[in-house]
């Protein structure tokens, strides 16, 4: 019969599937039939219900801790938000570079080709420029006068040499014409303030510029690994 | 009764909000069953630390894998993605060449493919626990001994058993015959089964 063994007993393996109800209902019928009068094959049934029975008791160990996964904070991935607003930040970071620069050049171009003119502070600028080649011009004009009165009396030497000083107020005028700084220690407060407005906004510009670049090179450098 | 069909109630709007990607939904069940995966998995691998890490795994894969969850019995599902966390880290543990999950099952009995027993660790469990059950369970190999948990100690039919260990029915119906069998054998010299010392009339 099927399950059981040479010796007319059940064998372990139809036991083991008759108790999880898992044989056959004529194999099933036959098997109870041989129980009722067997009780080897009665014993062994026994002896497989105790494992079973021992086995559904079996104590439960408690957990060491919990098991649950971490709930997001707020947005579900924070990582692409800042990565935008880097991004953000370095576009304006530039565009403000790119324009405090302009200004600079602007400004500069302005003043060294002196056309300032309806501009307050650089047409002092220009005066105190223009007014220099003509002081050296009336102060070039005596000097070769001096030079060549001096060259043309060498015996009458004292009247000359007496006459180049008498003529000093064109040489004085020549030696104090040229530099501008003279002129800057008489007006310093015309002249300061776009001047230093233009180096300020060059100064901005190269300083943003430098923050630009780095804050870009941060961007590029990969976010943080996502925890899940 | 009522209780069932609220519990049932309860977990079908659960799995319906984890499914789509609430993670605190998705932590209720974890919290009704972990107790459950973590004992499978403790009386598989047969210590504490390695149970733990097989249980956040199976969750963990668990989470990524609700939307495959088509319906029927979530706690099988659930076991066949544990069982499968608990062969993962048997498997690091032997440092054996990548078998797949087949090989490890279908190389039928037994000391070859899966580990014998467990070792010094869940004996203690066992004696801890002052059941020879517990110490017989632990001198099975690996898949005879997550069958018996399967179907004995957690109740699964055949067929969820056969899906949590991937294998044919009837290689879950004589290995768990083999296992019981086993069991009987140990606890018989530990004399505690009396039934069995009486053979004769």
């Amino acid at each position: 019969m099927n399950g059981f063994s040479a010796d007319g007993h059940a064998s372990w393996d139809l036991l083991s599937a008759y108790s999880d109800q898992e044989v056959e209902p004529t194999d099933a019928a036959a098997l109870e039939r041989h129980i009722l009068t067997c009780s080897r094959c009665t014993a062994e049934l026994a002896d497989l219900e105790a494992v079973r029975r021992r086995l559904q008791s079996l104590a439960l160990v408690a957990p060491p801790r919990g098991f649950t996964l971490p709930e997001p904070a707020r947005a579900p991935d924070p990582v692409p938000l800042r990565r935008e607003r880097h991004a953000r930040l370095v576009l304006w970071t530039r565009a403000a570079a790119a324009l405090a620069a302009l200004f600079f050049v602007l400004i500069l171009s302005l003043d060294l080709l002196g056309v300032g003119a309806n501009v307050g502070v650089s047409s002092t600028l220009g005066r105190q420029q223009v007014p220099s080649p003509k002081v050296a011009a009336p102060a070039a004009a005596p000097a070769p006068a001096a030079s060549s009165a001096r060259s043309e009396g060498p015996a009458a030497t004292d009247k000359p040499v007496e006459s180049t000083p008498a003529s000093g107020a064109p040489v004085g005028s020549l030696s104090t014409a040229p530099p501008a700084p003279v002129p800057s220690s008489d007006t310093p407060v015309r002249y300061a303030p776009l001047r230093l407005v233009s180096i300020g906004a060059g100064l901005l510009a190269l300083v943003l510029a430098v923050g630009a670049v780095l804050a870009g090179r941060r961007a590029h450098r990969p976010g943080p690994p996502s925890t899940l | 009764m009522s209780d069932d069909v609220d519990l049932i109630a309860f977990e079908a709007s659960t799995l319906e909000a984890a499914r789509q990607g609430d993670v605190a939904a998705f932590n209720r069940l974890v919290v009704q069953y972990q107790t459950l995966v973590y004992n499978v998995s403790l009386r598989t691998i047969g210590n504490r630390d390695d149970a733990a890490d097989a249980t956040q795994e199976a969750f963990v894969s668990a989470y990524r894998s609700i939307g495959t969850f088509r319906g029927g019995s979530f706690k099988a599902w659930l076991l066949r993605i544990a069982v499968n966390a608990c062969y993962d880290v048997l498997r690091r543990r032997q440092r054996r060449p990548a078998g797949s999950l087949d090989e490890l099952n279908e190389q039928g009995d037994v000391e070859v493919a899966a580990p014998d027993g467990l070792g010094p660790e869940a004996a203690a469990i066992g004696a801890e626990t002052a059941g020879a059950i517990e110490a017989a369970l632990a001198t099975l190999p690996a898949d005879q001994r997550v069958l018996v948990l399967l179907c004995d100690v957690q109740g699964l039919s055949y067929e969820e058993a056969a899906d949590a260990t991937q294998v044919a029915l009837g290689t879950v119906k004589s290995r768990l015959s083999r296992a019981r069998a086993r069991l009987r054998d140990h606890l018989r010299q530990r004399g505690e089964l009396p039934a069995g010392l009486q053979r004769h009339d």
